[in-house]
């Protein structure tokens, strides 16, 4: 059955597994290859500048992660589900089934920017205090893109209902919000939430630190 | 009489104004069983809840034996569904739509599958997406019987398909029923369609079921009667209920009778009433006479069935 | 015999003298009440404003605070953090024994009153006149951050004490030791300058080599010209303050007063350990700041499977596939 999943879903999204893919196996490269003409030179300079570069790998995987949990879910919800639902398992085994197909499709993208890194890196002249690090790099981005994947894939799942349920409490946060401000000005609850959320232990901690492929 | 379909007390209600009430409806197991109603009466969310797409609000389901939705699973694999609507995974092939559905059914048959691609004429790198609205229902039921399932639970399925496709998959199902012995659920609302190969109906009307009974029963209990009186008569006293009356020329009247039964020809002798003449009524003239009487029976109060 | 006329000027220069004495001491006087009148006045405008606020420290510890009462918080606040990191970095050395002044407002006065003090627009700073040669006044305007007023003060401070180092420690330092940036934010900036370090003494001390450590920070001139050029003044400022940690109370004052001996004894004088072992403590101490061999810690990754997982349950606990 995960074979057939998984063969499907290929179809479905073989074209942006492959962009993505590529993507991955670039980003590391162009990062690298960008700056380093003058690294030797400044390379305080260039780390700060792959620092920047770094701010890519999250966005990446929260494209990748995105738009597979979207591409995932598009055909049944064309289908009101009713495909799915009909088949002789169990529903809850059919949601793993496509999550892991789902994650077995994402792996390209990981193994390709893994690639990447190890490619950008090779033959570098680094001075004694500096490190390449690619498999950590790497390792990093497919923890990434496992959770992002996992948090789209449950919205990608949600029912119309439950999404309209969800846009209502956020609609309302956002009046509150708006209240809040007005009333006293100085507690602001979209940033409290916002930070509670990108902080750990907040759902999007992994994405921040530093995504750093040379580095002290 | 084992039951391929049961359910007892069954409610679901989609709207304020509109739910199935309390259906209880037994599908023998090896009938073709026609499931009529008017559009909207609920035969869709019936087979719906059926399926367990739907979840009830009360009352229960069993299918093939299993228990509806705790043993879902085990009930669907031996169950062919064509819905109401296209499922299909459109940007796949035909043939990766019967790649991807016989690996959740390990009954499938290659061969036959092979043997109907052929008979339907349908192409194997075609894109579902592409598909007539013809190939489509085709592919469907194609899918739905090389599964080689005990229970065929069609929804509309001839609806919009044209002659010749529609003479396509009806000889397919019958083939594969006849060979199979598997029990069908179809439900319509094109009634002269299932008259032709259905031997039990059920007929629906807003959310409740109207009457469930075999084909020849429905054959021979519903008739037409043209009769002659001169007396006030009592209905009420008939061996037989009496759906629709008319009053032709004279003293004569047209009667839609429901249970009837050759011997009951004597009650007209005693009665003082002459029959004239006994006719048999059509499946379509007989459901659209027993939901007339079912909506009369319902406006004045009267418990239907 | 001398004549009357002969002594009369004595006379007249024995009488003038102490009066000569006391119109000097009533002069100072006068000087004194003129200062002490300016400052009441600047005192009196702060109070008379009411929405201004002036934090004042005239010599170490000395505060004068004079503003509404967020605003007095607020100084109150930055002068505690003033006292602190100065104490911790200088230890109770002041600017100059003659006095030394900085006062911050916190309020954008009006123009005409700045006509008083001899504004230099450029800079954002006033000088108080009638203040001694030593003193020194910084004005910030438009804020009420302790943070800020703290920040303002301490530079104003520090500045004056870089500028009482030999003209060698001067040069070689190049600025004032950052002693307002955290710990933590100065050797990870440090250690970064230090880890790629692309001259030969630079890479050297990476290495482990303390000859080549001080050659890069320039406390010890190589006769080797190939050492490369020297790291930048942030390491050399880092490499300070390490020793003034190291050394405890008196090490700025040990610093400054050695500061005619050469670097190294100055350093060595303010760590209160030799030289070489100070680069060693120093070096060890801003290699530990590497980052880990991972970007990937284990409780970012328990994190993630354990949101991964509850996003799953989400999924699977919805009403359509439950």
């Amino acid at each position: 059955m995960l074979k057939a999943i998984i063969s499907i879903q290929w179809i479905a999204t073989r074209t942006l597994v492959a962009a993505l893919a590529l993507t991955a196996f670039a980003l590391p490269i162009i990062s690298i290859r960008l700056g380093w003409g003058g690294a030797t030179a400044n390379l305080p300079l260039f780390l700060t500048e792959l620092e920047l570069w770094g701010l890519f790998y999250p966005v990446l995987a929260a494209v990748a992660a995105l738009i597979l949990a979207a591409a995932t879910w598009m055909s049944d919800r064309r289908g009101q589900h009713v495909y799915a639902m009909l088949l002789p398992l169990p529903r809850w085994r059919y949601v793993l089934l496509r999550y892991a197909a789902g994650l077995i499709l994402l792996a390209p993208v990981a193994v390709a920017l893994w690639l990447g890194a190890h490619v950008a890196t090779i033959g570098l002249d680094l001075p004694p205090g500096v490190r390449s690090y690619p498999d950590a790099i790497a390792a990093k981005f497919a923890i990434t893109l496992l959770l992002l994947f996992g948090i789209s894939f449950a919205l990608a799942s949600a029912s119309a209902r439950s999404i309209g349920i969800a846009i209502r409490i956020v609609g309302l946060f956002l009046a509150v919000h708006v209240a809040v401000i007005l009333l006293a000005p100085k507690v602001n609850l979209l940033w409290i939430t916002v930070r509670a959320l990108a902080v750990f232990p907040g759902p999007f901690a992994p994405l921040g630190g530093r995504w750093m492929l040379i580095d002290a | 009489m084992s039951l391929a379909i049961e359910t007892h007390g069954l409610s679901y209600r989609t709207s304020q104004d509109f739910g199935i009430e309390d259906l209880s409806i037994a599908v023998p197991a090896g009938a073709l069983y026609g499931f009529l109603g008017p559009n909207g009466c609920g035969k869709t969310t019936t087979i719906r809840l059926l399926l367990g797409l739907l979840r009830p609000d009360a009352g229960s389901i069993t299918l093939l034996g299993h228990r509806v939705p705790d043993q879902l699973p085990a009930a669907l694999a031996c169950t062919g569904v064509i819905p109401d609507r296209p499922h299909l995974h459109r940007y796949l092939t035909v043939a990766e739509s019967l790649d991807f559905h016989r690996a959740f059914y390990p009954r499938w048959d290659p061969q036959w599958a092979a043997q109907l691609l052929e008979d339907f004429r349908l192409r194997a790198a075609q894109k579902v997406a592409g598909l007539s609205k013809g190939e489509t229902a085709k592919l469907m039921l194609l899918l739905a019987l090389c599964q080689r399932p005990d229970l065929l639970v069609l929804d509309e399925p001839m609806d919009g398909l044209d002659p010749v496709v529609r003479r396509d998959v009806l000889a397919a199902l019958l083939e594969y029923v006849s060979t199979h012995g598997a029990t069908v659920l179809v439900s319509s609302h094109l009634v002269h369609e299932l008259e032709r190969f259905c031997d039990w109906i059920g007929v629906m009307d807003r959310g409740r079921l109207v009457v469930e009974l075999p084909m020849s029963e429905f054959r021979n209990g519903n008739k037409r009667i043209r009769v002659s009186t001169d007396i006030a008569l009592d209905v009420a006293a008939t061996p037989f209920t009496i759906l629709a009356r008319t009053r032709d020329a004279g003293s004569t009247e047209t009667w839609v009778v429901r249970g009837w039964e050759p011997e009951m020809t004597g009650w007209f002798d005693r009665g003082g009433v002459t029959l004239r003449d006994v006719a048999d009524l059509d499946l379509e003239d007989g459901f659209v006479e027993l939901l007339r009487a079912f909506r009369t029976e319902r406006a004045e109060g009267v418990p239907s069935c | 015999m001398r004549s009357a006329w002969q002594w009369g000027p004595v006379a007249a220069l024995l009488l003038a003298l102490p009066l000569a004495a006391r119109a000097q001491e009533a002069n100072a006087w006068r000087d004194s009440l003129v200062r002490i009148a300016a400052q009441v006045q600047v005192l009196h405008d702060s109070l008379v404003q009411g929405d201004s606020g002036t934090v004042e420290i005239a010599r170490h510890g000395n505060t004068a605070v004079a503003a509404s009462l967020s605003q007095r918080d607020a100084a109150l606040a930055a002068v505690h953090v003033f006292d602190s990191t100065t104490g911790r970095w200088f230890s109770g050395a002041v600017p100059s024994p003659d006095g030394f002044r900085i006062v911050v407002r916190t309020e954008q006065r009006r123009a005409d009153e700045d006509r008083q003090y001899d504004v230099d627009r450029k800079v954002g700073s006033v000088v108080l006149a009638g203040l001694p040669d030593t003193g020194r006044a910084v004005r910030v305007q438009r804020t009420t951050s302790p943070v800020f007023l703290a920040s303002t003060l301490i530079d104003g401070f520090n500045t004056m004490m870089f500028e009482q180092l030999t003209p060698r420690l001067h040069d070689w330092l190049a600025f004032a030791p950052p002693i307002t940036t955290s710990d933590h934010e100065r050797r990870n900036l440090a250690m970064y300058l230090l880890v790629t370090g692309t001259g030969p003494a630079q890479r050297a001390c990476v290495r482990g080599d303390v000859q080549g450590c001080a050659l890069a920070l320039d406390v010890r001139r190589g006769s080797d010209s190939s050492a490369g050029g020297p790291f930048p003044p942030l390491l050399r400022a880092d490499l300070l303050l390490t020793a003034l940690d190291i050394g405890g109370p008196g090490a700025w004052s040990r610093f400054r007063d050695t500061g005619a001996d050469g670097l190294e004894p100055a350093l060595a004088a303010a760590a209160g350990i030799p030289a070489d072992s100070l680069l060693v403590r120093w070096r060890a101490q801003l290699l530990a700041m590497r980052p880990t061999a991972s970007p990937l810690t284990p409780s970012i990754v328990v994190l993630a499977l354990g949101w991964t997982a509850l996003a799953l349950a989400g999924a699977l606990g919805a009403s359509r596939w439950g």
